[in-house]
């Protein structure tokens, strides 16, 4: 049995407890099949089997709670753990960078990586808590970006509500694909800046 | 250094490129399929209910194929399976065989699409 089937069946069995407790710990970034289930839940909805009401307060809960956890690591987690990133990402200066960033484009960045880039979700609310992203701000953006998801992802369910499966691999998809898309704008611009001239010691 | 960086990030936004090409070619293949409404396959995750509205059968058709009372069952058909002493695959195999026999004494719904016209092929 995969895992997604696991999960699924837990769904089925225990209910709503299994999709709280999964959306919770994938929005911390451990790698569980939230879109698969909340698309499941929408069809169960359509069913009749869920409530639309709890489904939307638990999962939005869940996520927002997970998100949490995600920027708390990030901007108190240990030293250790920053000084390993920072040491990673090029040191203070660049953690400087980052942090400027996140002030200018965080707001963005946090609402579409809830629904839309969901694959770096994970990842932005580490950076938003290492950038020490003002709290409120995130909590704000997170929760405004996580409602969309919600409704959005539990509406396909009911829609496609025979169709779960077919619907989850045709959005995993798209949804790389707009990651893709990110990547590439962000790689190309570096490539078409004008080559800088070479350091001196580089000349040597 | 410098040139060896440009390099580096040349190769990875090929490798991007054709990673999202790949996902992107993966993803409308998925939707054609979403679009023409094909059975799911059945899997032990599923209930009773799930596979009923998948496959639009009445539930007490698969009730019926089980050997289980007409009752709400929410059960998966693997917890199914290992409260009757079956494999998955047996309840599976089952369930479709009961979904096929039904489908096929069922009489044609006069409200289904017409299958789409082909079109004839020109030289």
């Amino acid at each position: 049995m995969t895992l997604n089937e696991y999960v699924l069946q837990g769904l089925v069995q225990y209910g709503l407890p299994v999709l709280f407790a999964t959306i919770l710990f994938a929005s911390t970034g451990v790698p569980l099949p939230a879109t698969l289930l909340l698309l499941t839940a929408g069809s169960f909805v359509d069913q009749g089997t869920f409530n639309m009401g709890w489904v939307v307060g638990l999962t939005t809960s869940a996520a927002v709670l997970g998100d949490h956890v995600g920027y708390g690591i990030g901007r108190w987690g240990s030293g250790r753990l920053l000084a390993t990133i920072s040491r990673w990402g090029g040191g203070a200066q660049k953690i400087a960078q980052a942090e400027q960033v996140a002030r200018r484009w965080g707001g963005l960045g946090i609402f579409l990586s809830r629904w839309l880039m969901t694959p770096i979700g994970p990842v932005i609310n580490l950076t938003s808590g290492m950038a020490r992203y003002p709290l409120p701000a995130f909590f704000c953006f997170d929760l405004v970006g996580e409602i969309v998801w919600v409704m959005l992802y539990v509406t396909m369910g009911r829609l496609f509500s025979d169709q779960v499966q077919t619907l989850s691999a045709a959005l995993g998809n798209f949804t790389w694909v707009i990651v893709g898309m990110l990547l590439m704008v962000v790689l190309g611009r570096y490539l078409i800046r004008p080559a800088q001239p070479a350091t001196v010691s580089e000349r040597v | 250094m410098f040139n060896n960086r440009r390099r580096l990030i040349s190769l990875a936004f090929v490798l991007v490129s054709l990673l999202t090409i790949n996902f992107a070619i993966r993803g409308i293949q998925h939707g054609r399929r979403l679009r023409a409404r094909p059975d799911e396959p059945i899997q032990g995750w599923m209930n009773i209910g799930y596979v009923a509205h998948s496959y639009h059968v009445p539930p007490q058709v698969i009730h019926e194929a089980l050997g289980l009372p007409p009752q709400p069952d929410r059960r998966p058909l693997a917890r199914i399976a290992v409260d009757t002493g079956r494999t998955t695959d047996e309840v599976i195999a089952n369930v479709m065989t009961a979904i096929q026999q039904f489908r096929g004494a069922r009489p044609p719904d006069p409200d289904a699409p017409a299958p789409p016209p082909v079109e004839p092929r020109t030289p």
